[in-house]
């Protein structure tokens, strides 16, 4: 079944970067979702039906912690799959991510780090469609 | 004479640069090439720089500039764009070098304070003049490296704010070596 994927990143770079990497594993794409801060993200995932969201941390107006939280309030975002693609290096926000059931990963990212991530937070099993490469993001 | 022995406050100088490397490495595919100083790449003309504020523990900003022949190979690389390939719709070039400054950065933080503190990065911004800043008011210059790289030439310098103790900082980098 194609996932619809919501991408949440202030850079245009980056929703590229990570799209352009869901493609390269193979992943069943649906419609993919970008949004340029948390507020946006919320909104996105108010008006569509999204099965993953990758989100960056540090981003204007409202940043990635502050939408995870707000979204983990929620009867429709309590459990959805959330993966957080930041440079944070602080691993007392990285634990406070995961407790709120956030997966993590750093930038720079390598395509098997998003790959990884989304079959461990979906449990999701599928035959990759393209050929990864070893290319880091 | 190194940098350092000419300015003591020049204490990460070779944080910044290997995380510089590495990031432009990993990220851009920008390798370093080695440089004699006769080369006219020692006095590069700057062609787009970009800044990025944090606070946190400590606050200060960090500065990218590089040649201008460096943003498209920068973007097409960081993208993955065939020769001749446009970037996908919406994509703004310039946002290449606005990630890349906030990779650094959030790569950089964690090793000269400390991976348990907490700094909030700002959204980078590309900055009207592209030359590196020589000062600061109420800032102090910790860290500089201009890196020679296969498509051009870049530069990082590092602030933080006056008041900080730079012997914890110090002692922090070196816990983390």
């Amino acid at each position: 079944m194609p996932l619809n994927i919501l991408v949440v990143d202030d850079s245009s770079v980056t929703r590229a970067m990570i799209i352009k990497t869901l493609k390269i594993i193979g992943l069943p794409l649906g419609e993919i979702y970008q949004a340029a801060n948390g507020l946006e993200g919320i909104e996105a995932l108010e008006e569509n039906w999204v099965d993953i969201a990758l989100v960056d941390v540090n981003m204007p107006i409202m940043n990635g912690e502050e939408m995870l939280r707000q979204l983990r309030e929620t009867p429709e975002g309590k459990n959805l799959p959330v993966i957080m693609v930041s440079t944070e290096g602080s691993q007392t926000r990285i634990e406070s991510l995961q407790e709120q059931g956030a997966k993590f990963v750093h930038k720079p990212f390598a395509p098997e780090a998003i790959r990884q991530a989304i079959v461990e937070i979906t449990g999701i099993s599928y035959e990759p469609t393209s050929t990864e490469s070893d290319t880091d993001f | 004479m190194n940098q350092h022995q000419q300015n003591p406050t020049l204490i990460f100088n070779e944080t910044l640069e290997d995380i510089a490397e590495q990031t432009f490495g990993e990220l851009a595919f920008m390798l370093t090439m080695p440089q004699d100083e006769g080369d006219p790449a020692c006095q590069p003309v700057w062609g787009y720089g970009a800044s990025v504020d944090f606070t946190g523990p400590f606050d200060g900003k960090l500065f990218v500039s590089i040649t201008a022949e460096m943003m498209e190979p920068l973007a097409a690389n960081m993208l993955g764009l065939e020769p001749g390939e446009e970037p996908p719709e919406g994509v703004k070039v310039e946002d290449a070098l606005k990630e890349l400054l906030n990779v650094i950065c959030g790569n950089l933080l964690p090793v000269i304070a400390d991976d348990k503190v907490i700094f909030n990065i700002a959204s980078p911004e590309i900055l009207a003049d592209p030359n590196p800043p020589g000062t600061i008011p109420k800032n102090l210059c910790v860290g500089e490296s201009l890196l020679p790289l296969d498509s051009g030439v870049a530069c990082i310098k590092l602030f933080v704010d006056e008041a900080v103790d730079l012997s914890q900082l110090q002692q922090g980098c070196a816990n983390d070596d």
